[in-house]
C-alpha cells in the first residue's frame, strides 16, 4: 500500500523517516534525511577517539618510519601534494555524505570543514607536542625536516584517527535512539 | 470495502491525521521540557542576553572576513619596515611566549565584553567564546604563515625556534588586529 504523506494545517512536522538531532547546549534542533551526528557534534568521545587515533599514527612513525627513511623517496613537493589531495577527497566524501543528509551543499561543507578542522587541529597538536617530548624535532632542527615529518605524520595519523574518530563515532550514534537523539 | 492502492476513505485520513496531530503535541511537549531544562541551567542574569550567545556561536563568513582583514591591516607594518624584526632576535622565546599567552587572554576578555557588554565572566559563555576564539585564531594563523613566507621570515633554511618566534610575534599582532577591527566595527 502506498504511504501517503498528510501534512496538517499547523508547520510542517517531520516525516518519520528522518532524525530529528537536539543540541541541548545551543538549542538547536536539526532535521537531517538520517543519522549524521558524527559529523555535526565534536564531544569528548570523538576527541578521545582522535587523540588515540594520533597517537597511534605517531607510535607508528616514531618507532619504524622516522628512523629507517622510509618515505625518502617522497620530495616534499609529493609529500604536499598526497596530504593536500588525500585532505580534499576526504572532504569531499564527507561533504557529499552530508549532502545526502542536509540538502544543502553549503550547509554540509560547512559542517564538515568544521569537524574536519577538529581532528586536523588534534592531529597537528599531538605531532607537536610528541615530537618534542621525544626528541625527533628540537629548537635547532631545520623548517625544511620539521615540515617532512609533518606531512608524514599526518599521513600516518590519519590512518588512525579518521577511522577511530569518524567510524567510532558513527558506531556510538547508531546505539542511540533512532528519531530523536537529546544531548 | 478493499482499499485498492491509493484510495483512502475519509475515515482513515482523519485517524491519520489524528495521530500526526498527536505525534507532534508529544514533540511540542519534549521541546517544552527541554526548553524548561535549559532555562534552569542557565542564570537568570544571563538568560536576558541569549542574543549574545547565538551571535557569538556562529562563526559565518563575515566574521571571518572581519578576522582576515583586520590581521592584514595591522600586520602591514613588517611589509614597510623591517627593522622591528632585527629586535626579534634579542627577546627571549619564553617571554615572547607569555607575551602571546597574556595578549591571548586578554583578547578572550574583549570578545567577552564584545558580546556580553560585561566584564565578569560565565563558564557556560566561556565554552561558547573558546570555539570562537579557536576560529579566529586559525583563520589569523593561515594568513600569518603566509605573510612570513612572503616576508622571507619563514623558510626551509631556518631554525624551529626562529620559525616559532617569528610566529609568536606576527600572531600576536595579527590577533590584535583582528579582535580590534571587529570591535571597532560594532
Amino acid at each position: 500500500m502506498a504511504k501517503k504523506k498528510i501534512r496538517s494545517k499547523e508547520e510542517d512536522l517531520p516525516d518519520k523517516s528522518k532524525h530529528v538531532s537536539y543540541n541541548l547546549h545551543f538549542r538547536e534542533a536539526h532535521i537531517d534525511n538520517f543519522n549524521i551526528d558524527f559529523l555535526r557534534y565534536y564531544n569528548k568521545k570523538e576527541f578521545f577517539f582522535a587523540l588515540l587515533g594520533s597517537f597511534l599514527g605517531f607510535l607508528l612513525w616514531r618507532r619504524f618510519v622516522f628512523l629507517s627513511g622510509y618515505f625518502d623517496w617522497l620530495s616534499l613537493n609529493q609529500l604536499y601534494l598526497l596530504v593536500v589531495a588525500g585532505g580534499v577527497c576526504f572532504f569531499l566524501i564527507t561533504t557529499f555524505i552530508a549532502h545526502l543528509a542536509v540538502n544543502n551543499i553549503v550547509k554540509s561543507a560547512r559542517i564538515v570543514g568544521r569537524r574536519g578542522l577538529f581532528t586536523f587541529t588534534v592531529m597537528a597538536v599531538t605531532f607537536v607536542l610528541l615530537s618534542l617530548l621525544t626528541g625527533a624535532i628540537n629548537k635547532d632542527t631545520l623548517m625544511l625536516y620539521v615540515i617532512r615529518y609533518f606531512l608524514i605524520c599526518i599521513m600516518l595519523e590519519a590512518v588512525f584517527a579518521v577511522p577511530l574518530d569518524y567510524g567510532l563515532a558513527f558506531v556510538a550514534g547508531l546505539w542511540d535512539k533512532k528519531d530523536k537523539k537529546i544531548r | 470495502m478493499k482499499k485498492s492502492k491509493g484510495n483512502w476513505t475519509l475515515e482513515d485520513i482523519k485517524k491519520k491525521e489524528e495521530n500526526l496531530l498527536k505525534e507532534l503535541s508529544e514533540v511540542k511537549v519534549l521541546e517544552h521540557i527541554l526548553i524548561k531544562k535549559v532555562d534552569k541551567s542557565i542564570n537568570k542574569e544571563e538568560a536576558k542576553s541569549r542574543k549574545a550567545y547565538f551571535e557569538v556561536m556562529h562563526f559565518s563568513f563575515n566574521d571571518f572576513a572581519q578576522a582576515i582583514i583586520g590581521a592584514c591591516v595591522f600586520s602591514f607594518a613588517p611589509f614597510l619596515d623591517t627593522d622591528p624584526w632585527n629586535y626579534i632576535p634579542l627577546i627571549n622565546t619564553m617571554f615572547l611566549f607569555s607575551i602571546h599567552i597574556f595578549f591571548m587572554l586578554c583578547i578572550i576578555i574583549a570578545l567577552n565584553y564584545e558580546f556580553r557588554d560585561k566584564f565578569n565572566l560565565n563558564w557556560w559563555f566561556i565554552k561558547l567564546l573558546l570555539k570562537r576564539f579557536f576560529y579566529i585564531y586559525f583563520s589569523v594563523a593561515m594568513v600569518m604563515c603566509l605573510v612570513l613566507v612572503l616576508i622571507a621570515r619563514l623558510d626551509y633554511l631556518i631554525t624551529a625556534e626562529t620559525a616559532f618566534r617569528n610566529f609568536l610575534a606576527i600572531q600576536t599582532v595579527g590577533l590584535f588586529g583582528a579582535v580590534t577591527f571587529s570591535f571597532l566595527k560594532k
